[in-house]
């Protein structure tokens, strides 16, 4: 993601946030079902997805 | 996914399944809205735009949008972020929503009905090949979207064009430490989920 920011020509990035995603937290969501859930976390150790959710910033140079 | 030389489907399929996915989702409640924004930021909204918030954070509040600027919101769905970004930027900004998706174009209109607000705008087409001109907004927002392309390259290339220099683009995503196991990757949930 950073990289193609930086390819693109943004500059002054920033990770603004980074959180950890929990089952509780996907199971909101209307396009997971449970039953996509359990074999979805099923497929990594001790059940914790590598996956973090995070904002970032990147800025346009000015002219 | 933030390596498209892993993933099973064409550009065009890729987009496709999004598309479906998002086209034919069924609201559960609020649960995610309440999870993504308080109270204040989403009260005045009314449910036919909250139970379709779909993102994955709040770029509004890392966005810093002040009044009479341009944002431009890719990715929009039913217009959660471009009306909570409308409010900001108002009274003489505007906010654009930008989907690919018909039927949530079509809720993000009836919403601005709705809502009764003038400085929006909806527009249907791709991240990959945004229908605005050259250095035409101050700001770029997107909440959960950017990852959903499997050409990011062309999309920062497109983000950077229709910003102005100087502007900034603020946006929330998912991001993967390390690699995921390949029946993950060809997961067509997770992907478009």
């Amino acid at each position: 993601m950073i990289r193609e920011a930086k390819n693109a020509g943004f500059t002054d990035a920033h990770i603004l946030s980074k959180e950890a995603v929990s089952k509780e937290r996907l199971k909101l969501y209307p396009l997971f079902s449970v039953e996509f859930l359990d074999w979805l976390f099923a497929q990594f150790p001790e059940q914790e997805l590598p996956v973090y959710l995070a904002h970032f910033r990147f800025t346009k140079p000015s002219l | 996914m933030d390596n498209p030389s892993q993933l099973k489907w064409t550009a065009e399929e890729a987009a496709r399944l999004v598309r479906e996915s998002y086209g034919s989702v069924v609201p559960q409640g609020l649960g995610v809205a309440e999870s993504l924004y308080t109270p204040d930021e989403i009260a005045w909204l009314p449910e036919s735009v909250t139970a379709y918030a779909l993102g994955l954070g709040n770029p509004i509040r890392y966005a810093d949008l002040q009044p009479g600027e341009s944002v431009l919101d890719v990715g929009c769905g039913a217009g959660i972020d471009t009306f909570l970004a409308a409010r900001k930027v108002a009274p003489t900004g505007i906010a654009i929503g930008l989907d690919m998706t018909p039927e949530m174009l079509a809720r993000a209109r009836a919403n601005q009905k709705i809502l009764g607000l003038t400085n929006v705008e909806f527009r249907e087409g791709r991240m990959e090949n945004i229908p605005l001109p050259d250095a035409s907004v101050d700001v770029v927002i997107s909440n959960g979207v950017l990852n959903l392309s499997t050409e990011k390259g062309q999309t920062f290339r497109e983000l950077y064009r229709v910003l102005k220099p100087g502007g900034r683009l603020v946006f929330s995503d998912s991001v993967v430490n390390g690699q995921l196991p390949r029946a993950v990757l060809d997961s067509e949930a997770a992907f478009a989920g």
